[in-house]
Protein backbone atom coordinates (compact mmCIF):
# COMPACT_ATOMS: atom_id res chain seq x y z
CA UNK A 1 0.00 0.00 0.00
CA UNK A 2 1.56 3.10 -1.11
CA UNK A 3 2.17 6.01 1.77
CA UNK A 4 0.17 8.32 1.30
CA UNK A 5 0.98 11.99 2.97
CA UNK A 6 -1.95 14.36 2.60
CA UNK A 7 -0.96 17.81 3.25
CA UNK A 8 -3.85 20.38 3.98
CA UNK A 9 -4.16 23.71 3.50
CA UNK A 10 -6.86 25.46 6.00
CA UNK A 11 -7.91 29.47 5.27
CA UNK A 12 -10.41 30.72 7.41
CA UNK A 13 -12.42 33.33 5.79
CA UNK A 14 -14.51 36.35 6.67
CA UNK A 15 -17.05 35.21 3.91
CA UNK A 16 -20.26 33.51 4.68
CA UNK A 17 -21.02 30.11 3.82
CA UNK A 18 -24.31 31.24 0.87
CA UNK A 19 -21.31 33.80 -0.87
CA UNK A 20 -18.73 31.15 -0.54
CA UNK A 21 -20.89 28.78 -2.06
CA UNK A 22 -21.93 30.95 -4.88
CA UNK A 23 -18.21 31.55 -5.83
CA UNK A 24 -17.52 27.73 -5.37
CA UNK A 25 -20.78 27.26 -7.42
CA UNK A 26 -19.44 29.67 -10.42
CA UNK A 27 -16.04 28.09 -10.32
CA UNK A 28 -17.04 24.71 -10.23
CA UNK A 29 -19.18 24.97 -13.65
CA UNK A 30 -15.24 26.56 -15.12
CA UNK A 31 -13.84 23.81 -13.92
CA UNK A 32 -11.76 26.34 -11.44
CA UNK A 33 -10.69 28.21 -14.47
CA UNK A 34 -13.34 30.85 -15.45
CA UNK A 35 -13.07 32.63 -19.01
CA UNK A 36 -13.35 35.91 -19.15
CA UNK A 37 -16.46 37.45 -20.29
CA UNK A 38 -16.96 39.95 -23.10
CA UNK A 39 -15.64 43.72 -23.20
CA UNK A 40 -17.65 46.40 -24.48
CA UNK A 41 -20.33 49.38 -23.59
CA UNK A 42 -23.23 48.53 -22.36
CA UNK A 43 -25.18 51.38 -24.10
CA UNK A 44 -24.14 49.88 -27.18
CA UNK A 45 -24.55 46.40 -26.77
CA UNK A 46 -26.61 44.27 -24.22
CA UNK A 47 -25.42 42.23 -21.18
CA UNK A 48 -26.93 38.89 -23.08
CA UNK A 49 -24.01 39.77 -26.27
CA UNK A 50 -21.71 40.41 -23.66
CA UNK A 51 -21.96 37.20 -21.61
CA UNK A 52 -21.58 34.52 -24.26
CA UNK A 53 -22.10 31.52 -21.38
CA UNK A 54 -25.82 31.15 -21.14
CA UNK A 55 -25.04 29.45 -17.84
CA UNK A 56 -23.42 32.65 -16.35
CA UNK A 57 -26.17 34.81 -17.32
CA UNK A 58 -28.59 32.37 -15.49
CA UNK A 59 -26.34 32.60 -12.54
CA UNK A 60 -25.91 35.98 -12.28
CA UNK A 61 -29.59 37.30 -12.46
CA UNK A 62 -30.69 34.13 -10.32
CA UNK A 63 -28.45 36.53 -7.43
CA UNK A 64 -31.00 39.04 -5.69
CA UNK A 65 -29.17 42.36 -5.35
CA UNK A 66 -28.39 42.00 -1.93
CA UNK A 67 -26.39 38.52 -2.68
CA UNK A 68 -24.81 40.42 -5.52
CA UNK A 69 -23.35 43.02 -3.28
CA UNK A 70 -21.82 40.43 -1.01
CA UNK A 71 -20.38 38.59 -3.84
CA UNK A 72 -19.07 41.42 -5.01
CA UNK A 73 -17.07 42.01 -1.87
CA UNK A 74 -16.10 38.48 -1.93
CA UNK A 75 -14.47 38.51 -5.51
CA UNK A 76 -12.82 41.42 -4.86
CA UNK A 77 -11.33 39.98 -1.30
CA UNK A 78 -10.76 36.94 -3.39
CA UNK A 79 -9.44 38.92 -6.35
CA UNK A 80 -11.56 37.08 -8.57
CA UNK A 81 -11.65 39.75 -11.74
CA UNK A 82 -13.71 37.63 -13.58
CA UNK A 83 -17.07 36.92 -11.58
CA UNK A 84 -16.34 40.35 -10.68
CA UNK A 85 -16.75 42.03 -13.89
CA UNK A 86 -20.01 39.55 -14.50
CA UNK A 87 -20.85 41.14 -11.09
CA UNK A 88 -20.61 44.90 -12.48
CA UNK A 89 -22.05 44.20 -15.52
CA UNK A 90 -25.32 42.73 -14.43
CA UNK A 91 -25.60 45.94 -12.00
CA UNK A 92 -24.50 48.52 -14.72
CA UNK A 93 -27.53 46.53 -17.37
CA UNK A 94 -29.67 47.52 -14.73
CA UNK A 95 -28.91 51.06 -14.88
CA UNK A 96 -28.38 51.49 -18.62
CA UNK A 97 -30.94 53.14 -20.76
CA UNK A 98 -32.82 54.74 -18.12
CA UNK A 99 -32.91 58.44 -17.36
CA UNK A 100 -32.61 59.90 -13.86
CA UNK A 101 -36.38 59.96 -13.04
CA UNK A 102 -36.48 55.88 -13.64
CA UNK A 103 -33.49 55.83 -11.15
CA UNK A 104 -34.69 57.72 -8.54
CA UNK A 105 -38.10 55.84 -8.89
CA UNK A 106 -36.18 52.72 -8.67
CA UNK A 107 -34.14 53.14 -6.02
CA UNK A 108 -36.21 55.49 -4.35
CA UNK A 109 -33.72 58.27 -4.58
CA UNK A 110 -35.10 61.65 -3.88
CA UNK A 111 -34.09 64.48 -7.00
CA UNK A 112 -33.07 67.91 -5.90
CA UNK A 113 -34.76 70.48 -7.52
CA UNK A 114 -32.05 73.34 -6.33
CA UNK A 115 -30.28 73.34 -9.22
CA UNK A 116 -27.04 74.87 -8.11
CA UNK A 117 -26.96 71.64 -6.42
CA UNK A 118 -27.39 69.39 -9.50
CA UNK A 119 -24.79 72.04 -11.05
CA UNK A 120 -22.18 71.54 -8.72
CA UNK A 121 -23.18 67.88 -8.76
CA UNK A 122 -22.61 67.83 -12.83
CA UNK A 123 -19.08 69.47 -12.05
CA UNK A 124 -17.37 67.12 -9.09
CA UNK A 125 -18.64 63.97 -11.54
CA UNK A 126 -17.17 65.32 -14.76
CA UNK A 127 -15.39 62.30 -16.00
CA UNK A 128 -19.05 60.33 -16.03
CA UNK A 129 -20.11 63.00 -18.47
CA UNK A 130 -16.85 62.71 -20.61
CA UNK A 131 -17.36 58.82 -20.40
CA UNK A 132 -21.15 59.08 -21.80
CA UNK A 133 -20.21 61.31 -24.61
CA UNK A 134 -17.47 58.96 -25.53
CA UNK A 135 -19.57 56.03 -25.31
CA UNK A 136 -22.60 57.67 -27.40
CA UNK A 137 -26.18 56.89 -25.63
CA UNK B 1 3.85 10.11 -2.28
CA UNK B 2 1.89 13.91 -1.64
CA UNK B 3 -1.66 14.79 -1.59
CA UNK B 4 -2.69 18.36 -1.29
CA UNK B 5 -6.30 19.21 -0.24
CA UNK B 6 -7.51 23.05 0.16
CA UNK B 7 -9.83 23.80 2.71
CA UNK B 8 -11.99 27.05 3.03
CA UNK B 9 -13.80 28.01 5.73
CA UNK B 10 -16.54 29.88 6.07
CA UNK B 11 -17.08 32.80 8.75
CA UNK B 12 -19.96 30.33 10.02
CA UNK B 13 -17.03 27.44 10.68
CA UNK B 14 -18.51 25.70 7.74
CA UNK B 15 -16.00 23.37 5.81
CA UNK B 16 -15.88 23.88 1.71
CA UNK B 17 -13.61 21.75 0.39
CA UNK B 18 -11.65 22.48 -3.30
CA UNK B 19 -9.47 21.09 -5.95
CA UNK B 20 -5.70 22.31 -5.04
CA UNK B 21 -5.30 23.32 -7.92
CA UNK B 22 -6.79 26.56 -8.04
CA UNK B 23 -3.71 28.17 -8.55
CA UNK B 24 -5.19 31.58 -8.77
CA UNK B 25 -7.60 31.29 -5.92
CA UNK B 26 -4.61 29.85 -3.52
CA UNK B 27 -1.90 32.46 -4.53
CA UNK B 28 -4.15 35.01 -3.47
CA UNK B 29 -5.04 33.08 0.27
CA UNK B 30 -1.58 32.49 0.47
CA UNK B 31 -0.95 35.85 0.21
CA UNK B 32 -3.38 37.15 2.35
CA UNK B 33 -3.46 35.11 5.52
Amino acid sequence: MPNVEEEIHLYALNLDSGTLSMILEYLKHHNYNPTRVGKGCLSKTSLEKLVEDEWDLEFIYGISEENLVKLMLGCQKLDLRDLLTLAYLRVASSLAGKDTGQLSQEYQVLLSKDSHYEETLKLSNEWILEEHNKYGN
Amino acid sequence: MNSERLTLISAEGENFYVPPDILELSEVLKGEF
